[in-house]
C-alpha cells in the first residue's frame, strides 16, 4: 500500500526486515506493541531513546534487546556518581614501549550505547554525551573523533528514586527524540510472562540480529525522503508555536527539536507503511516527543500535550 | 498567516456590498442604461477566470513551481489589462448608445472596483485578501457619498457589519496565533453580536446628534471630483463645473431663480415686484382694467442698479442665484432653462387643480354656475417670515387633518390660475402686505389678480390633508346643482358594482376598484365625437380603454347617479417619479395634465349643521378612479401604519387563501424534509464536481461532501481530531460494515497530504470507494448517533 515508486524486491526486503525486528521486541517485552512502534520509530529517524520507568518493568533489557538486535559494536555504561567524563569518551595513556601516547577509545565507540541508569551519575559526566549525541564525534585533546552514523543511545532512568540522583539538564533532554515509559502490563501479559519462565535457563539468551548497522543507515536514509506535506508541515508549526505560548510552560520546543518531532514522523509514517506523513503520525508521536524537551510548571506532559492537541484544528480541507 | 474560511467569505461579502453600492450610484446616474450592468458581467467573468487559472496553476505548481508562477504573471497582467480596457470600453459605449460620458470619478470608481475584485479573486495569498478588504472600504465610501440614498444607506449598514465582523475575525485570529492559552479557537458569536450591536446602537445614536450631512460633505471632500466632463455640465457634482458658482449670492447675484431671496436684480421679464421711486411712471389710467397689473411694492434699496444680461437659471437643485465673490473677472453665464412647468417644493404624489368642472352634457365637461366661495383675508403678521392670506372657512372643524406646505415655483406656466392643492386654506407670496393680489375664479379656484403669473414667482401653499382612517361623511346630490346627464344603463351599472357594499366610502372605494382594475388607461386613445354617441357608455362598455379624463368623467357620473354630489377637476399631477432627491423638488412637465374627481363632504350627523356648511364653505374631497394615479393622504403614525399592513397582508390572504394554504403546506413539507433535500443538494453538487477529470479533486470533492453532511447531521469533526479518527468513529457507528468503503481514509488522506506521492490503488478503485463514502457516509451512522456529541466517537475511536 503505497510504496508504488520503489520496486518490488526492495519493498519486501524493507517490509521483512520492519517486521523481523518488530517481532524480535514484542517477543522480548510482551503486550507493549504501542510501545514497541514507537522505539521503532525512535531508531529509524536516527534519534535517541530515553526510557523512564520503575524498576523491574523491562527498560534494560529493552534497550539490550535493541542493541542486540542491530548488531554491531555494542557497549553498555552503568552510570554511578563517580564516574568520569573520561570512562565514556576514552583517553590517551602513554605507552612505555613505544614511547607515544596512544588513544584509549571509551565505551562511546560503539553503534549502540546503553547508558543505564543515567541520572545516577554527575551532570559532569553526563554532559559528556552532549556532542557525541548530537554531532556522532567525539572530541578529546583537539583530536576528532568520528562516531558511526547509526551510533544510538539508549538511556535508561528511575523516576521514583530521587536519593542520589542528579535530573538531565535541558540541553541534553533535548538531545533525545523521544521519552518512553513502557508501564505495568495487562494481567493476561504477566500470566504468559509467568508461564513462559518455567523451566527457562537463568541466563538470557542474546537476541539473534535481525539488521545490521548498514542496513539500518538505509532504512534511516528512506525515512527521511518520506514526504511531509504543507499542510502537515504548517500544523506542526503551529504545535510547536503553541508550546511558546502556554504560561505553564517555560520551555517551548525548539528548532531542533521541531526538526526532531518531523524525523520520528516520517518514520512513524514509514512504519505505518505509507510514503507520506498524516496528522495522525504527528499526533501518534506528539506526547514521546513532546514529554521529553517540554520544561515548565505543569504537573504531567500528557496533560499539556493533550491541552496542544485538543487546542490547534487539524489540517484537513482549506 | 493563511486567511480562515470565514475572513474569505467575509472578504467576498464587503466585495459583493462594495459592488453593489457602486452599481447602485451608477444606477441612480443612469437610470435606463444597460452598459453598468453588462460591465458588470464581463469583469465577474475575467475574475471567475483569474480564480480558475490561478487554481490550476497551483496544482500545476506541484510539479514545475517556477514555472507556475511566471505563467501566472502573465495571466494576470492580460487580466488586469483587459478589466481596465472593460471600463473604458463601457465609456465609449455609453458615449455612443446614450450619448453619455462618464466623469473622470465614475471612471477612477469603477477601475478601482475592478482592481478590488481581481484583489478577491486571488484570495489565496493573504495579502490580497486584506487589500481587496481595504479597496471594498474605499469604494464603499466613494459610491456611498457620491450618491446618498435609502437604498445606499441599507448596503452601508450591511457594508459596516460584515466589516466590523471581519475586524473582529482578523483580530481574533491574531490573537490565536499569538497565544493558545485557552481551548477556545473560534470566535466567540455571542460576545461578537454583542460588540457589533453596541458600535450600531452608538452609531445610530450619535448619528441625529451630529451634523451628519456636514460630516458627510466633509468627508467627501477627501474622494477625487472632476465635476463633470465639461465646464457646464448638469451632471457636475460640484467643485469644478459650475461647483464654486453655486453659493448663495450675498451680494452679487449674477443669475435669476425661482427662489425666496432678499435680492432683487433688474430684469425686463415680467415680476410680481416692482420697485417704486420717484422715476416710476405710476398706473397708467387710459390702459383697460384687464391691461393694468398689480405687483408687490419694493423699496428702491432692494434692487441694485445694474444693467448688465443676467443669466436665468431654472434647474431644480440650483436654486440659489449664480454668484462669484471674488473681483476676478466672471465668466459670462448662461440662461439654464427647463421644460418643466413649475417645480414643486413638499410632499408628492399632489393633485393640483387649475378647473372645476360639473356639468356633462354627453360630450363635453363645463362648469356652470358660480361657486360661492369664502373670501379672503390676510393673517396678522408676525406668526411666521411670509404674510399668509387665509382663505376663511376653509378648514372646519369637523375635519380632522395634517397641514401640508409645498412651494410653487412657477416655470413656464402661462396662467392666472394658482395650480391649489385640494383643500387649500392658506397662500403666501414673499413680501406680500396685502390680501388684494388674489381673487376667486367662477369655479371657486384660487387665481391671482394679473393676466398670467408671471414667470420665476414662488408661491407658498398650504392645505389640508385628510387621514386615511377618518374620512368626513360624503354629502348627498342637491336640487340646485346643474346634475350631470346620466344614462340609464350607466346608473345600472354604478349600483351593480356597489350594490353589495354599504353606502358612503366603501361604495366610492369599489366603484373606483372596478375603474381602475377592469380599465386600461391609454393617453394616446382617441374619441370621435359622433353624434348620438355617449363616449362614456362607449368607454365604459365597449373599448374598456381610454384616456383621463373619460375615467374621471365616468366616475363622475356613477357617484353622481349614486347620490352623491361629485365634480370633475381637471389639472396637474406632481408624480412622485419626478421627484429630484438632490433638489427635494419635483418637476410638473406638460404631458403631467390630468383630470380626476372630487367629492363633497359634510361633517357628522351631530356637529353638521345647514349654517355650518354655509360659514365654512364646501370640502372637496379628492377621489382618483385612474388607474396609476393615488392621492396624497395625511401621513401616517407608525401605529397607523402597521394596523394598515396587517389588514393588508390579512385582505391578501383570505383572498388567495388556497394558494397560502398550498403554500403553507410546501413549506411545511420543506421544513420536516430540510435534511433530506439539503443533503440531495449536496449530493448534487459533489455528482457535478465529480465529473472532474483530476483523480485528486474527484476525492476532495467526496472529503467536502462527508464534511458537509456530517455538519448537516450535527455530526462535524472536531476541529482536533483527524481525518482518519473522525471516519474511523463514523464507521464503529454504522450497523453494518459492509456499507463502509475502509480503503477511502487512506485515499484521503493521500489526497490530503500525499502531494507527490503516486495513489495507493488504481483510479477505478479510488472511484468506487469515492461513489461508496458519498452513497452512504453519514446518513445512517446519523440516525445511530442522536443526542451524542461527535467528539465522543472520536474518543471511542482512539
Amino acid at each position: 500500500m503505497g510504496f508504488g515508486t520503489n520496486l518490488e524486491a526492495e519493498r519486501i526486503s524493507t517490509f521483512d526486515s520492519i517486521e523481523a525486528m518488530r517481532r524480535t521486541l514484542n517477543s522480548v517485552i510482551r503486550g507493549k506493541e504501542s510501545a514497541v512502534e514507537l522505539v521503532l520509530a525512535c531508531l529509524l529517524s536516527g534519534g535517541h531513546l530515553l526510557l523512564e520507568d520503575l524498576p523491574g518493568l523491562g527498560k534494560t533489557t529493552l534497550a539490550k534487546t535493541l542493541s542486540y538486535m542491530i548488531g554491531g559494536k555494542f557497549s553498555r555504561l552503568q552510570c554511578t556518581p563517580d564516574l568520569m567524563p573520561n570512562d565514556i569518551t576514552g583517553f590517551y595513556i602513554f605507552n612505555q614501549k613505544t614511547r607515544e601516547f596512544e588513544f584509549n577509545e571509551g565505551p562511546i565507540f560503539s553503534d549502540v550505547l546503553l547508558a543505564d541508569e543515567i541520572n545516577r551519575t554527575t551532570p559532569r559526566t553526563q554532559s559528556a554525551l552532549f556532542e557525541a549525541m548530537s554531532e556522532r564525534q567525539v572530541t578529546i585533546d583537539r583530536t576528532c573523533h568520528i562516531l558511526p552514523e547509526t551510533f544510538f543511545v539508549i538511556a535508561t532512568q528511575n523516576p521514583v528514586d530521587y536519593h542520589g540522583v542528579y535530573p538531565l539538564p535541558e540541553a541534553q533532554l533535548d538531545r533525545f527524540a523521544m521519552k518512553l515509559s513502557l508501564g505495568y502490563p495487562s494481567r493476561t501479559t504477566e500470566l504468559d510472562i509467568l508461564a513462559r519462565d518455567i523451566g527457562r535457563e537463568r541466563r538470557v539468551e542474546a537476541a539473534e540480529h535481525v539488521i545490521t548497522p548498514t542496513g539500518l543507515s538505509v532504512l534511516q536514509e528512506r525515512v527521511s525522503q518520506i514526504v511531509v506535506g504543507e499542510k502537515v508541515r504548517g500544523y506542526l508549526v503551529d504545535l510547536a508555536a503553541a508550546t511558546r505560548g502556554y504560561r505553564d510552560v517555560t520551555l517551548g520546543l525548539s528548532p531542533r527539536g521541531l526538526l526532531t518531532w518531523q524525523r520520528v514522523v516520517q518514520a512513524r509514517a514509514f512504519l505505518m507503511g505509507r510514503d507520506f506523513a498524516t496528522p495522525d503520525d504527528v499526533q501518534d508521536v506528539a506526547l514521546p516527543v513532546l514529554s521529553v524537551r517540554l520544561v515548565g510548571e505543569f504537573s504531567s506532559a500528557e496533560t499539556v500535550v493533550q491541552r496542544l492537541l485538543n487546542d490547534i484544528p487539524t489540517p484537513v480541507i482549506t | 498567516m493563511v486567511a480562515s474560511p470565514t475572513m474569505r467569505y467575509l472578504t467576498l461579502l464587503l466585495t459583493g456590498v462594495a459592488i453593489a453600492l457602486v452599481h447602485c450610484t451608477m444606477r441612480e446616474r443612469q437610470p435606463n442604461s444597460v452598459v453598468p450592468f453588462a460591465q458588470l458581467a464581463v469583469v465577474l467573468c475575467l475574475a471567475i477566470i483569474l480564480h480558475r487559472v490561478q487554481r490550476a496553476c497551483q496544482l500545476d505548481g506541484r510539479t514545475n513551481a517556477q514555472q507556475a508562477a511566471s505563467h501566472l504573471k502573465i495571466v494576470k497582467g492580460i487580466l488586469f489589462t483587459l478589466l481596465i480596457a472593460a471600463t473604458m470600453l463601457a465609456d465609449i459605449v455609453n458615449h455612443i448608445c446614450y450619448d453619455t460620458r462618464s466623469p473622470a470619478e465614475i471612471l477612477l470608481l469603477c477601475t478601482l472596483r475592478d482592481m478590488m475584485v481581481v484583489l478577491a479573486a486571488s484570495q489565496s495569498n493573504d495579502r490580497a485578501g486584506r487589500f481587496a478588504v481595504l479597496a471594498s472600504l474605499y469604494v464603499s465610501l466613494f459610491a456611498f457619498l457620491m450618491r446618498v440614498s435609502s437604498a445606499s444607506i441599507a448596503l452601508m449598514c450591511a457594508y459596516l457589519i460584515a466589516g466590523m465582523w471581519w475586524l473582529l475575525e482578523s483580530h481574533w485570529a491574531d490573537v490565536r496565533s499569538r497565544c493558545t492559552r485557552t481551548g477556545e479557537t473560534s470566535l466567540p458569536v455571542v460576545p461578537a453580536i454583542f460588540a457589533i450591536g453596541t458600535c450600531m446602537a452608538g452609531a445610530i445614536l450619535i448619528f441625529p446628534i451630529t451634523n451628519s450631512i456636514q460630516t458627510t460633505t466633509d468627508i467627501s471632500g477627501f474622494f477625487p471630483s472632476s465635476g463633470g466632463t465639461s465646464w457646464h455640465d448638469p451632471r457636475a457634482q460640484g467643485g469644478v463645473g459650475d461647483g464654486d458658482q453655486l453659493v448663495r449670492a450675498e451680494s452679487d447675484a449674477d443669475s435669476f431663480g425661482p427662489v425666496e431671496s432678499e435680492l432683487f436684480l433688474e430684469s425686463e421679464m415680467p415680476s410680481l415686484y416692482d420697485v417704486i421711486n420717484e422715476f416710476s411712471e405710476g398706473v397708467r389710467e387710459e390702459k383697460p382694467k384687464q391691461q393694468q397689473r398689480r405687483a408687490i411694492p419694493l423699496n428702491a434699496n432692494a434692487s441694485r442698479e445694474n444693467h448688465e444680461n443676467r443669466a436665468l437659471s431654472e434647474q431644480p437643485g440650483r436654486e440659489f442665484s449664480l454668484v462669484r465673490r471674488s473681483r476676478r473677472k466672471r465668466t459670462a453665464l448662461k440662461d439654464k432653462r427647463s421644460t418643466a412647468l413649475l417645480q414643486i417644493l413638499g410632499r408628492v404624489p399632489l393633485h393640483l387643480g387649475l378647473h372645476a368642472y360639473n356639468h356633462y352634457d354627453g360630450h363635453r365637461l363645463s362648469w356652470t354656475g358660480k361657486e360661492t366661495r369664502n373670501s379672503l383675508e390676510l393673517e396678522t403678521p408676525g406668526q411666521g417670515s411670509a404674510n399668509w392670506v387665509r382663505l376663511s372657512g376653509a378648514s372646519p372643524p369637523w375635519i380632522t387633518s395634517h397641514a401640508d406646505l409645498h412651494q410653487l415655483r412657477i416655470l413656464n406656466l402661462r396662467t392666472e390660475r394658482i395650480p391649489s392643492p385640494p383643500n387649500l386654506f392658506r397662500v403666501a407670496v414673499d413680501h406680500m402686505h396685502t390680501s388684494n393680489l388674489f381673487r376667486f375664479a367662477d369655479d371657486g379656484v384660487l387665481s391671482m389678480d394679473l393676466e398670467c403669473i408671471p414667470q420665476l414667482s414662488v408661491i407658498n401653499v398650504m392645505s389640508h390633508r385628510l387621514s386615511r382612517s377618518s374620512m368626513p361623511d360624503l354629502a348627498h346630490t342637491t336640487t340646485d346643482n346643474t346634475p350631470l346627464a346620466i344614462s340609464t344603463r350607466i346608473s345600472q351599472l354604478a349600483r351593480q358594482w356597489t350594490q353589495d357594499v354599504d353606502a358612503g366610502w366603501s361604495q366610492v372605494d369599489s366603484l373606483c376598484e372596478h375603474l381602475r382594475s377592469e380599465y386600461v388607461l391609454d393617453q394616446d386613445a382617441t374619441t370621435e365625437d359622433e353624434g348620438g354617441t355617449d363616449l362614456l357608455e362607449e368607454f365604459l362598455f365597449v373599448r374598456k380603454r381610454g384616456p383621463d379624463y373619460l375615467f374621471a368623467s365616468t366616475a363622475a357620473v356613477m357617484l353622481r347617479s349614486l347620490g352623491y354630489e361629485a365634480r370633475v377637476r381637471s389639472g396637474f399631477y406632481a408624480r412622485s417619479e419626478n421627484y429630484d432627491a438632490d433638489a427635494g423638488i419635483t418637476s410638473v412637465y406638460p404631458n403631467d395634465l390630468h383630470f380626476w374627481v372630487e367629492l363633497l363632504a359634510v361633517g357628522s350627523d351631530e356637529e353638521f349643521e345647514n349654517n355650518e356648511h354655509a360659514r365654512h364653505g364646501p370640502v372637496w374631497i379628492t377621489v382618483e378612479p385612474t388607474p396609476g394615479y393615488d392621492v396624497l393622504y395625511a401621513p401616517e403614525t407608525l401605529w397607523a401604519r402597521i394596523g394598515r399592513c396587517l389588514t393588508d397582508a390579512s385582505r391578501f390572504v383570505m383572498r388567495r387563501w388556497r394558494s397560502t394554504l398550498a403554500l403553507l403546506f410546501v413549506a411545511t413539507t420543506v421544513w420536516i424534509l430540510r435534511i433530506p433535500l439539503w443533503d440531495r443538494c449536496l449530493t448534487l453538487v459533489w455528482n457535478y464536481d465529480f465529473r472532474s477529470e483530476c483523480q485528486r479533486d474527484r476525492v476532495l470533492a467526496t472529503v467536502r461532501l462527508l464534511e458537509r453532511r456530517a455538519a448537516l447531521y450535527k455530526v462535524s469533526r472536531p476541529h482536533h481530531a483527524t481525518l482518519l479518527q473522525w471516519l474511523q468513529s463514523h464507521k464503529n457507528l454504522l450497523p453494518d460494515e459492509q456499507q463502509w468503503p475502509s480503503d477511502f481514509p487512506i485515499v484521503a488522506s493521500w489526497v490530503l497530504y500525499g502531494e507527490t506521492t503516486s495513489a495507493p490503488f488504481n483510479e477505478r478503485h479510488i472511484a468506487t470507494l469515492c461513489r461508496m463514502a458519498a452513497r452512504s457516509a453519514f446518513r445512517t451512522a446519523a440516525r445511530a448517533s442522536q443526542g451524542k456529541a461527535a467528539s465522543e466517537f472520536v474518543l471511542e475511536a482512539t
